[in-house]
């Protein structure tokens, strides 16, 4: 499908061929939609993808192992402790290292804040792309207790290049306890209902998401579809649940699952509210995890090369935005043959392409912003 | 202003054959002031504005170029004019040129209607609402000029949806006045004012339940005449950029941000001036007031308050509501206002002609609405005290930051 | 009369759900603002208000620094230059320390792989200026020798953690000097412990 061959098609037609072009308030970073629309409403909405393709699995190909954990973290820079753990469960795999206790409760401990972060920025930059903007920033300075946490914590606060191969960089600090029960207490339940009173169950944000783009549960296992918006459109399937790693065995939280609270199963709301509710269960996980944190070493005993066996490996992650998983192919040397990363973002593409058929021009700005996705992690 | 002319002309000892020329000169300064009054409005309230919304976000808004940021407005405005003046390669060179103006004219038309206080009027229309009305349609020519000359399919979807959507909510806002007519029985806004009374029960607003009703309709009316949130989906920044003035820099653009700021004062005043009683002071006769220069002076302070409360009312709904889709919006006009104007209207004329024959009914109603407004309102601290007091972050009045 | 119900129930249902946002709004117009208004009312340099771990700009304690070049092999983007030279007297010189600001991603691998410590993320940040040359930091400005681990060392004589990079990007506002190469000293001219960059 040749650019050329769309604009010809379209001025052949009356359909009008609209460029919401690489820069745009509300596409969630650098991507292209080539919308052919009627008017108002939407016929399909073709995305063009690769603006910010930055050849990080390439640049892998040449890279040690331990120094390419900072650059997982741009794979994707709002939920980027999922792609360090991701990355590092992968390495692990092949090296067989086991990862110490403290240090696999610590990961958890980084990944629930980063996906409370994470689900912040989602539903906060859904409700401004419906016009609210209040919401957006209550929820960035919520995120900035998170931010100074994972500051105090491993000093970066947004790309934290906090695990290593074998365990994490840093042991907690002095006060970070108190100060993330602190913020626990102040987020669950009175920050997440007061977001709720002042944009979840708004009439007009319920009208303008309910029943927009609804996708069926075999729709959304057919397009490879996964974390909030799979669960979102009915299908209980939760890596951490399902296909446990880490220390999850030993936690317990709830998966949310769609069930049409305010229109049909699988709309946008249904993806708005089940992730405000996954907030709710991190905070849970996290209460949990700061019990139950025990003694111990924190980085296990990687040797100072890193050089797996030959052979491949896969380490999947339930990040915020689907399984985000590094598929590892090692020939016995310093760096990896070939790296490929699996991101939720890239499959919600192709649901984007999909579902916006039949929608308005303002719909597909709902559709876009509900299946949370960021540019960095479509094109790598 | 009439009377203003007269007593200059006597002032002045000017023979009577020159009475339309003082006129005209009494008129033009007029003009003069009511245009000033009006842009430093629109002005100083995109700074206050900015202000409100970002401790509503809490944040501080702009606090550095003058005492608290009140220069912010000027400095913005100079940007502005020097700003280079681009007209896009494709687009349709005068009607592009042309365009600000209309919507600029049509609202700033609508100052020669709206009161100061008793006398000051620039000219007391005795069809004084069908004028406003009428006048404002001029800024859908020129949304439709500006949308359709800037050559791209994003400006002319905004320009497009925004003149269907000005020109449906007309219908509510000419509705919800003629529910207000009926019992005041002028479409003069003095008249409307000298027909209500200073305390809040003698407000047009609690007069019937159909005036209540009226009331809400037209705010709602209004707020989607001004492309205002909820119903700012012509200038939605996420979808279409800005609308029709994403091809709009410099001063050109400012025409239309000062049309849309000057608006919120013009439907602050109308709102004030049909519903809340505009410039009467409690308990003091209009003829009392017309007199005497001091009262006038306490009539217009208090008109000015009124305005800004609602004004401040506008500004705290953008900040807190999303904004509807094209189609629910029309279709909350059409299915909703309309309907709900129209039997407003003939429960009007009933209502009407019962308090003629009963006009203690008149009295109890108004009692029994203002009771309404009050419960509303303390719904409404209500939420707000069980909002301050599930989360942990204590009240905080200091405002000079 | 069922859809009668509705209609109404729509209504107040939307009243209801705006009063209440409404309220929230309200509530947080009368609360104190977050922000910090940096960088000159803030009443403390901003660095206080930074945790200790803040990875901010990169500075080398030139009296803790072996020479053994363990940052500049880790570097994933090769930002560190550190060149070491013998000099007339067989003895091995620090000549070379640049750090090149523009590209370090503060990941801080270098000051993990240190073994001494000698260079550490500081809580600076500052350093915006109006050439790209000037972000290149040289922290060898005359020839140092190593240091060596077995040797002891009195605390004082490190400098403070931020104190070396904030000398080093004081002027960076004053027009860009290139960099003149540090020799290792010949016969004649005496070496010195530690240079004072």
């Amino acid at each position: 499908m040749n650019l050329q061959d769309i604009i010809v098609e379209a001025e052949g037609g009356q359909q009008m061929l609209l460029n919401m072009g690489p820069q745009h308030p509300s596409t969630h970073g650098v991507i292209r939609f080539l919308v052919k629309a009627d008017g108002e409403v939407i016929s399909e909405a073709i995305p063009v993808v690769g603006y910010l393709h930055r050849g990080i699995e390439k640049i892998a190909e040449s890279m040690p192992y331990a120094g390419f954990i900072p650059f997982t973290d741009r794979v994707d820079y709002l939920a980027a402790m999922f792609c360090n753990h991701a990355f590092v469960t992968a390495v692990e795999k092949l090296l067989g290292l086991e990862v110490p206790r403290r240090a696999e409760y610590l990961r958890v401990i980084a990944d629930e804040m980063n996906r409370i972060a994470s689900h912040l920025i989602a539903v906060g930059s859904m409700a401004m792309d419906i016009g609210a903007y209040t919401p957006f920033l209550h929820g960035i300075r919520e995120r900035e207790i998170i931010n100074d946490l994972t500051e105090m914590l491993c000093g970066g606060r947004l790309t934290y290049n906090y695990m290593r191969i074998g365990g994490v960089s840093r042991d907690l600090p002095d006060g970070f306890l108190k100060r993330l029960k602190g913020f626990l207490d102040r987020f669950d339940p009175g920050f997440i209902n007061e977001f709720n009173r002042l944009i979840g169950g708004n009439e007009i944000l319920v009208r303008r998401c309910a029943h927009v783009a609804t996708i069926g549960a075999d729709e959304a296992m057919d397009m490879g579809l996964a974390g909030p918006n799979l669960r979102a459109s009915g299908v209980s399937w939760d890596l951490r649940r399902d296909m446990p790693y880490s220390c999850y065995p030993d936690l317990e939280f709830d998966v949310p699952v769609g069930r049409g609270f305010r229109g049909s199963l699988g709309d946008s709301y249904d993806r708005f509210m089940v992730r405000i509710l996954e907030m709710s269960q991190s905070a849970r996980l996290l209460r949990q995890a700061i019990e139950k944190l025990p003694d111990g070493d924190i980085q296990a005993k990687a040797p100072r090369k890193i050089k797996p066996p030959a052979g491949e490996s896969y380490g999947a992650v339930e990040s915020a935005r689907g399984e985000l998983g590094f598929y590892l192919v090692s020939d016995g040397g310093e760096t990896p043959l070939r790296l490929k990363i699996r991101t939720g973002s890239f499959s919600a593409m192709w649901a984007i392409h999909r579902k916006s058929a039949g929608c308005m021009l303002a719909d597909l700005v709902v559709l876009l912003a509900s299946a949370d996705i960021v540019a960095p992690e479509i094109d790598r | 202003m009439n009377v203003y002319a007269q007593t200059l002309m006597e002032w002045l000892k000017v023979p009577e054959a020159y009475l339309v020329y003082v006129r005209i000169g009494v008129f033009f300064v007029y003009a003069l002031v009511a245009l000033t009054f009006g842009a430093l409005f629109a002005g100083v309230t995109s700074w206050y504005e900015r202000r409100v919304a970002a401790r509503m976000q809490s944040r501080i808004g702009p606090n550095r170029v003058g005492p608290q940021g009140i220069l912010q407005w000027l400095c913005d405005g100079v940007k502005c004019f020097l700003k280079e003046d681009l007209v896009p390669k494709e687009a349709d060179r005068p009607l592009f040129r042309l365009a600000p103006y209309p919507v600029f004219i049509g609202i700033v038309s609508t100052f020669v209607v709206l009161p100061f206080s008793a006398t000051v009027v620039g000219s007391d229309l005795n069809v004084g609402l069908v004028y406003l009305i009428a006048i404002t349609a001029l800024v859908v020519a020129g949304i439709l000029m500006a949308g359709w000359s800037s050559n791209s399919k994003w400006t002319l979807l905004g320009g497009v949806r925004s003149a269907a959507q000005m020109v449906s909510y007309e219908i509510p806002l000419a509705l919800s006045l003629l529910v207000v007519v009926v019992p005041a029985g002028t479409l003069s806004l003095q008249g409307l004012i000298r027909f209500q009374g200073g305390a809040p029960w003698n407000w047009l607003v609690f007069q019937s339940p159909m005036t209540f009703v009226a009331f809400f309709l037209f705010f709602t009316s209004a707020l989607a005449e001004g492309n205002r949130t909820p119903f700012d989906l012509p200038e939605a920044e996420s979808e279409l950029v800005a609308g029709y003035n994403t091809e709009y820099s410099g001063l050109r653009f400012l025409f239309f941000f000062f049309a849309e700021w000057m608006n919120l004062y013009v439907i602050g005043a109308i709102v004030t001036a049909v519903f809340l009683g505009g410039w009467r002071i409690p308990g003091v006769a209009w003829q009392r007031q017309a007199g005497s220069p001091l009262l006038e002076l306490v009539g217009f302070a208090l008109y000015l308050a009124k305005s800004l409360v609602v004004v401040n009312v506008i500004i705290w709904l953008r900040w807190t509501l999303p904004r509807l889709r094209i189609d629910q919006l029309m279709k909350m006009c059409w299915k909703y206002f309309v309907p709900i104007g129209m039997v407003s209207i003939v429960l009007s004329m009933l209502f009407t002609a019962l308090v003629t024959a009963v006009p203690l009914l008149g009295r109890i109603t108004s009692i029994g609405l203002l009771v309404l407004g009050g419960l509303i309102g303390a719904a409404l601290l209500r939420r707000t005290a069980y909002a301050f007091s599930s989360f942990p972050d204590k009240p905080y009045f200091k405002w000079m930051v | 009369m069922g859809s009668f119900g509705k209609y109404f129930r729509n209504i107040r249902n939307s009243a209801g759900s705006i009063l209440d946002g409404m309220a929230v709004t309200l509530s947080w117009m009368f609360r104190r603002p977050y922000t910090i208004q940096y960088p000159d009312r803030i009443g403390r340099p901003v660095q206080d208000l930074i945790a200790p771990r803040f990875r901010g700009l990169l500075e080398v304690a030139l009296p803790l620094c072996t020479g053994c070049q363990l940052c500049q092999r880790t570097c994933p983007i090769e930002v560190i230059l550190v060149e070491v030279k013998k000099g007339a007297d067989g003895n091995r010189y620090l000549t070379r320390f640049d750090i090149d600001v523009s590209k370090c991603m503060v990941c801080g691998l270098c000051a993990e792989a240190c073994p001494t410590g000698a260079i550490r993320h500081t809580r600076e940040f500052e350093m915006s200026c109006d050439d790209i040359r000037k972000l290149v930091l040289h922290y060898v400005t005359e020839p140092v020798l190593p240091y060596k681990p077995s040797a002891r060392i009195d605390a004082a004589a490190v400098p403070p953690v931020g104190s070396i990079v904030k000398r080093l990007t004081r002027d960076r506002h004053a027009p860009y000097v290139p960099y003149v190469p540090v020799e290792p000293p010949s016969a004649e001219a005496p070496p010195t412990r530690e240079g004072k960059p």
